[in-house]
């Protein structure tokens, strides 16, 4: 290789690069002529030419290396030393330009010795008896997995593969890849084992079966026992809103864990709906039969638990329920004690490990996804028809939400790009297709895949001859023969508005991800940009919204906890408790929503019987004490605030609730009084014992302004009033163009006509005049 | 470091008919005439030199020592073409308005009746590169557009004529 260019003459190349040529003229000619029009097009042509060149000369004189050449987005911090990063077609390239090599020679790559390449030398071995096993269709057993020395592991291993060896008739699973169906029936589900090199990753959290997808491009989280991907690596909020706006976003969301319940008894089976939906007189045909599907709250020992998807279908006897993982304990044995009361046989089959789901919002939804489901055909031509006016369609404003389609489609990695849904000369129009979907007899669910879907067995067997990405491209040729070898059964479901969800077995989550990855159309999101979709459309998102919930309650505590270790951990010059809100920190913590402080003060205002104007009057002076010392003896605001300090010591006979607020619910007794104003306090236990209602707003600033999370609501713009209530999600909203907000407020501003309600940050003085709408 | 910011005009060169010559019978015939009449080339005295020396000397004359001082020092060539008059000049951000002022105030440079426009201003070279590649391509079209109707303008109105009058030799070698 030629020595490096000296300093100064990378210089010299970067000056030369810059002069533009000129088209030299005629030195015979010295005066001004006026040319004719094929000259003047000419020297025009040639003047054009010498510009476009000097730019090309600059452009190629100072970018030296080949990775500052990519889009933005594909440029890495440490492309610079690490050639892994640079994308493979460039790579050799980048070697090239990596190689410091004075003589022509690379030099020499280091690799480890001693106990390192033991180590090293052991693990590969373990891992080759791992893939050797998984040729033989084997899984490998407890016993290997165990945690242990690697000796015993290779010891294990190679047990099991003679084992294997002697009897190869009946080999553990159908396929290479090592997919197998993972349903517990009646009892829990085992830990998925994952791939033998990552197991002892995936001990304490399960993957997701894109985990690897993920990791590449996404900070991950660790939550509900699951690796979620929370974000992309790149800053991504404004783009991730046009994505939202325009084309299509996809989320893995196998973490949803998945329940399959089957009731023998259509009677029972009838009745079970009925007490978990919120219909309580008569059931939606379509919802029994299994044409749409139910997302919405689920109702256990008659409260409101959260919102699950609930898909039934009688002819099949069997109801699937999707529900988030923090709720799926509690659910579960809720679920299972009801349905001890029946008598007809019953079983729930834990199919969190056995069923994925992958979420899809924007309007390109379906129209990118149709891109790469190629579907088996149908008998029934209402299913295609129905699909390919969704897919040709980016408006699906109109669709009824649950509208549910089931088929069966082809692998989709045998098509090396996506391609469009061709339209055909029987397409109709989405408004006909509409009034087709709303027809109750219409039915879009193919009945031999909704059956695989659910069965266990039979997702098993969709996995037979399940092919790698190397075997595929290596007998691409027999592309006919091939395509018809799996069928994978799937589910498309409408959650919410422009929000679908695709049910799949597990282990055939990544091939469909890797080729829906592969659409223009389609971009990736988290859970940070699940909220941040919510949040733009005024929805709210469990369970940051949700504090009245167990989930959003201890949400909020823990945001709280770590809000205040790490104001703890600032200087005492850094920390300014002159601030409102951390002035009387001991009565409302400035560090999270205090739920159970404004509880306590509206209850106490209420139990001393007296107005606002009453108590702000009266000055502070010494308290007095009724009775035996025990209670405080309420005249001013400021006693109420020192009483609210203690309420959580007061002894009560019954358990106090955790929670101390509650959503309205307009048939409970002491809501309705709440409302009316007319309810009553009468001490101090009242207080403890009872929560308070409160409302879910969606809140607009008039003016300008900002929000953020944990900002408190008040009703007038003094300081000395109390919060009302409390903001759960707040920060600039793109769609609208300023800063929104959800929050909760107390149920009684129900009563006053459109109010004006007063914001203020934590910590800061300026209060932001505001108008409300309550979210249903 | 703070960035020192430079401005590049892009400028050309017209050269407006004289009354007395033949010129400016020639100017009124046709758009694309008058547009080839405008933008000759320059003569080859006019260059690099020449040029910058006019600007000094423009900017001494109208905006004084202050202005020679602030934006005459600063300006330079840094491209021009005498084929089709045009170049970009090179002046410091904060006097770039003295410069076209000082520009639009040239009347001559070595006896040639000039008028010198400033077309567009830009903060980096490339810029003024592309603006001016769009700008030539619009007035090749503009030019090449204009013959082409011209004569068929010039052949309808001719038959119109041939009744009326004799037959007149038809001067197509006009450009």
């Amino acid at each position: 290789m030629p020595p490096k260019p000296s300093i100064n003459a990378k210089k010299a190349k970067l000056y030369n690069s810059r002069t533009i040529r000129t088209e030299l003229s005629d030195p015979s000619f010295t005066d001004k002529e006026k040319l004719s029009i094929p000259d003047f097009l000419k020297t025009r042509e040639f003047e054009i030419r010498s510009f476009e060149q000097s730019q090309l000369n600059t452009k190629y004189a100072s970018s030296s290396r080949v990775f500052q050449s990519l889009p933005r987005t594909l440029r890495r911090r440490t492309a610079s030393h690490n050639v892994k990063r640079i994308p493979k077609r460039l790579r050799s390239r980048a070697i090239r330009e990596m190689q410091n090599s004075v003589n022509g020679q690379p030099e020499k790559r280091k690799h480890q010795r001693g106990r390192q390449l033991y180590r090293l030398q052991v693990m590969k071995k373990l891992l080759k008896l791992g893939s050797r096993l998984k040729l033989m269709r084997g899984v490998p057993n407890e016993q290997v997995l165990k945690d242990q020395t690697i000796r015993n592991r290779i010891k294990e291993l190679n047990t099991q593969i003679k084992s294997l060896e002697k009897d190869r008739s009946s080999p553990e699973i159908n396929n290479d890849l090592g997919s197998y169906d993972n349903t517990g029936v009646d009892e829990f589900a085992p830990r998925p084992k994952g791939n033998l090199k990552y197991h002892k990753r995936q001990k304490n959290f399960v993957w997701l079966p894109t985990h690897v997808w993920h990791a590449k491009r996404f900070h991950m989280t660790k939550q509900y026992g699951y690796q979620i991907p929370l974000a992309p690596t790149q800053k991504c909020f404004k783009a991730m809103n046009r994505h939202n706006k325009h084309d299509a976003v996809i989320f893995d969301t196998s973490f949803h864990d998945k329940l399959i319940i089957e009731i023998a008894d259509n009677a029972d089976f009838i009745q079970f709906l009925l007490e978990i939906t919120k219909y309580k007189k008569k059931l939606p045909t379509e919802i029994v039969d299994g044409t749409k599907s139910y997302s919405d709250w689920i109702f256990l020992e008659n409260e409101k638990v959260a919102k699950v998807l609930i898909y039934a279908n009688i002819s099949l006897k069997k109801i699937l329920v999707s529900v988030l993982p923090s709720l799926f304990m509690d659910i579960y044995f809720k679920i299972k004690a009801k349905l001890a009361n029946y008598k007809s046989n019953t079983t729930i089959n834990d199919c969190r490990y056995s069923l994925g789901s992958i979420d899809i919002c924007g309007p390109q939804a379906l129209p990118a996804i149709s891109k790469i489901l190629h579907l088996y055909k149908l008998e029934n031509s209402d299913i295609q028809r129905t699909w390919r006016t969704l897919a040709h369609n980016t408006d699906s404003g109109l669709v009824p939400i649950g509208t549910t389609l089931s088929f069966s489609v082809k692998d989709p990695r045998f098509w090396k790009r996506p391609s469009r849904l061709p339209p055909s000369a029987s397409d109709i129009s989405l408004n006909e297709l509409v009034i087709a979907l709303n027809n109750e007899t219409s039915s879009n669910i193919d009945s031999d895949s909704i059956a695989n879907l659910l069965s266990s067995r039979s997702r098993n067997e969709s996995y037979d001859g399940q092919m790698s990405i190397k075997s595929i491209s290596k007998e691409f040729n027999k592309f006919y023969e091939l395509i018809n070898r799996s069928r994978i059964p799937l589910l498309i479901t409408k959650l919410a508005e422009g929000s679908w969800s695709l049910i799949l077995p597990w282990y055939w989550v990544l091939p469909i991800w890797i080729s829906a990855t592969k659409v223009r159309q389609i971009k990736v999101g988290g859970l940070k940009q699940r909220h941040q979709f919510n949040f733009e459309n005024e929805i709210p998102t469990f369970p940051y919204d949700f504090p009245f919930l167990r989930d959003g309650w201890l949400h909020n505590n823990a945001v709280g906890t770590l809000t205040e270790a790490k104001f703890a951990k600032l200087k005492q010059s850094h920390v300014d408790i002159s601030r409102p809100d951390f002035q009387n920190s001991s009565i409302i913590s400035p560090f999270k929503c205090d739920w159970t402080a404004i509880r306590n003060i509206i209850f106490l205002k209420k139990l001393s019987g007296k107005t606002d104007l009453e108590l702000a009057q009266l000055d502070p002076g010494f308290a007095t004490h009724v009775g035996n010392f025990s209670t405080r003896e309420l005249k001013s605001l400021h006693d109420i605030e020192q009483s609210s300090k203690s309420i959580s010591k007061i002894y009560t006979e019954e358990k106090a609730p955790e929670i101390s607020i509650v959503i309205y619910c307009k048939n409970n007794e002491f809501h309705k009084q709440f409302v009316d104003g007319a309810y009553e306090i009468k001490s101090l236990v009242d207080v403890k014992m009872k929560q308070l209602p409160v409302i879910q707003i969606a809140i607009r600033l008039q003016n300008k302004g900002s929000i953020s999370d944990g900002a408190r609501i008040f009703l007038s713009d003094s300081f000395n009033t109390n919060p009302e209530g409390f903001v759960t999600s707040g920060a600039y909203n793109l769609n609208e163009g300023q800063p929104t907000a959800i929050g909760l407020i107390r149920a009684d501003v129900k009563k006053l006509s459109n109010p004006t309600i007063y914001i203020r940050n934590i910590g800061k003085t300026t209060f932001y005049p505001a108008k409300f709408v309550e979210i249903k | 470091m703070v960035r020192l910011k430079q401005r590049y005009i892009l400028f050309d060169i017209l050269y407006p008919p004289s009354v007395e010559s033949s010129e400016s019978a020639e100017f009124s015939v046709s758009e694309s005439s008058a547009l080839l009449t405008l933008h000759q080339t320059s003569p080859a005295s006019i260059n690099h030199r020449t040029l910058v020396h006019a600007i000094r000397k423009s900017i001494q004359e109208h905006y004084g020592d202050f202005g020679a001082g602030s934006a005459g020092l600063s300006v330079s060539i840094k491209y021009f073409s005498n084929k089709t008059s045009t170049g970009i000049i090179r002046c410091g951000r904060s006097t770039f308005h003295t410069v076209i002022g000082a520009l639009s105030l040239i009347d001559s440079i070595e006896g040639n009746q000039l008028i010198i426009r400033c077309i567009h201003v830009s903060g980096t070279i490339k810029k003024c590169e592309e603006y001016s590649i769009r700008r030539s391509r619009d007035l090749m079209r503009l030019i090449s557009k204009d013959t082409t109707r011209k004569k068929e303008e010039y052949v309808n109105s001719l038959d119109l004529q041939a009744d009326e009058f004799e037959t007149v030799e038809p001067d197509l070698d006009m450009d």
